[in-house]
């Protein structure tokens, strides 16, 4: 990996060299110049930068991860690639997508661990196969809301129920539902961060939001 | 336009990323599709639905936390010494002279490599075909080439030693049959 990453360095190296764009006009991007002010030994660029993304790194990490806790440790790890990018960070990256570039790359790796894969089966059977159980946990919420209004347990069923739906989407779907619904990410910040193209994003989050009608259907969306 | 090209526009629709040109064939498409209708319906109802998952607040140690990782960080001392080559490289270099630079010590010690390499001997047999896994191997090789060919001078000395004699017989015969000896 450190491997092909530094292989691609060196031949971008040859080819363009990293003071390349040293000449030309600043990038219109706060946080980018924030960022290359920060390449450049500016301490207080970098201080800006995280207490902006502080709350919203943390917060896409928590939406793999479920757990505040993990979603710190995540959040730590990946702000201290941003710290040490200081050495390698280019202005052709808009800081924004190149910062969750280096998010969702530790939120996947988190998630290949053994203990979350054990946790997305356990969280994802009864929404895939258990048909009995689906039908009784839906009446039983929708006698819950004919009779009572909306219970905080109720709330966290649901919460419960779109986490399994969201973590059993296919890889990409689900890191391209995040970044648009949630991270406010345009189709196009979205291509660059998943190296992929925006009709491609288009299509992943269609099928998504297609697939989750169809899951949460059963259970919440008909309330 | 298909009901699945539809719906993938109307979900781009609703995130505010449909292109100027598609938004007219939505817009008839929906005037006369029931289920593309129906499936907008349930398309709201999952963007309300998806409001539901909370916003989680960083804990007030995070910062703290963060910082004393970065210092743990800055004193590894194979990170001070990247820093340190990092900021030495940083001054003015000419990128451009740097890459030729480095393109012509590439290019040069290619052709160093190369003319290292043995001539090919006529026999066919040269130390490269034989490919020396070491340097060393390859010494042992020429040592015993050239004891081979010190051994073909010691078995041929008696050839030598009748030389004048071979070479006075060969001068006598007519010349018509020096061709074929
Ligand atoms: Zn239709």
């Amino acid at each position: 990996m450190t491997g092909q990453v530094l292989h691609g360095w060196w031949l971008t190296f040859l080819l363009k060299g990293p003071g390349e764009s040293e000449g030309t006009e600043p990038d219109p991007d706060p946080d980018t110049n924030l960022m290359l002010r920060f390449t450049q030994g500016d301490q207080q660029a970098f201080d800006i930068l995280f207490n902006k993304y502080t709350r919203t790194i943390i917060n896409y990490a928590f939406k793999f991860v479920g757990d505040l806790g993990a979603a710190e440790d995540l959040a730590q790890e990946i702000f201290l690639k941003v710290y040490s990018g200081k050495n390698t960070y280019r202005a052709e990256a808009k800081f924004k997508t190149w910062l969750y570039k280096i998010a969702t790359n530790a939120c996947i790796s988190e998630l290949r661990k053994p203990r979350y894969r054990q946790t997305l089966q356990s969280i994802d059977a009864p929404v895939h196969r258990s048909e009995s159980g689906e039908s009784a946990r839906r009446l039983e919420i929708a006698d819950t809301e004919q009779n009572h209004p909306l219970k905080q347990l109720e709330l966290k069923e649901m919460r419960k129920a779109l986490k399994a739906a969201v973590d059993g989407l296919p890889e990409n779907q689900r890191l391209a539902f995040i970044l648009t619904k949630y991270q406010t990410l345009s189709y196009q910040e979205v291509a660059v961060v998943l190296n992929s193209s925006e009709p491609a994003v288009k299509s992943l989050i269609h099928r998504a939001k297609e697939t989750l009608i169809a899951k949460l259907k059963p259970t919440s969306l008909n309330r | 336009m298909s009901c699945e090209v539809n719906r993938e526009n109307l979900t781009a629709h609703m995130a505010g990323e449909l292109a100027m040109g598609e938004s007219e064939a939505l817009r008839l498409h929906m005037a006369v599709c029931v289920a593309c209708t129906q499936y907008l319906a349930e398309l709201e109802r999952l963007e309300t639905f998806c409001g539901i998952w909370e916003e989680v607040e960083p804990s007030p140690k995070f910062d703290a936390r963060f910082w004393a990782a970065v210092d743990g960080a800055a004193n590894k001392p194979e990170l001070r010494i990247m820093d340190w080559l990092c900021s030495r490289l940083s001054f003015s270099i000419n990128w451009r002279m740097a890459r030729v630079a480095i393109m012509l010590s590439l290019c040069f010690g290619l052709s160093l490599l190369v003319m290292k390499q043995p001539v090919p001997s006529g026999t066919g047999s040269s130390v490269a075909e034989e490919s020396p896994a070491t340097f060393a191997e390859f010494l042992r090789i020429q040592e015993e080439e050239d004891q081979i060919k010190d051994f073909d001078v010691i078995a041929n000395l008696e050839l030598l030693e009748h030389f004048d004699e071979v070479k006075n017989q060969w001068l006598r015969l007519p010349v018509a049959q020096q061709g074929t000896n």
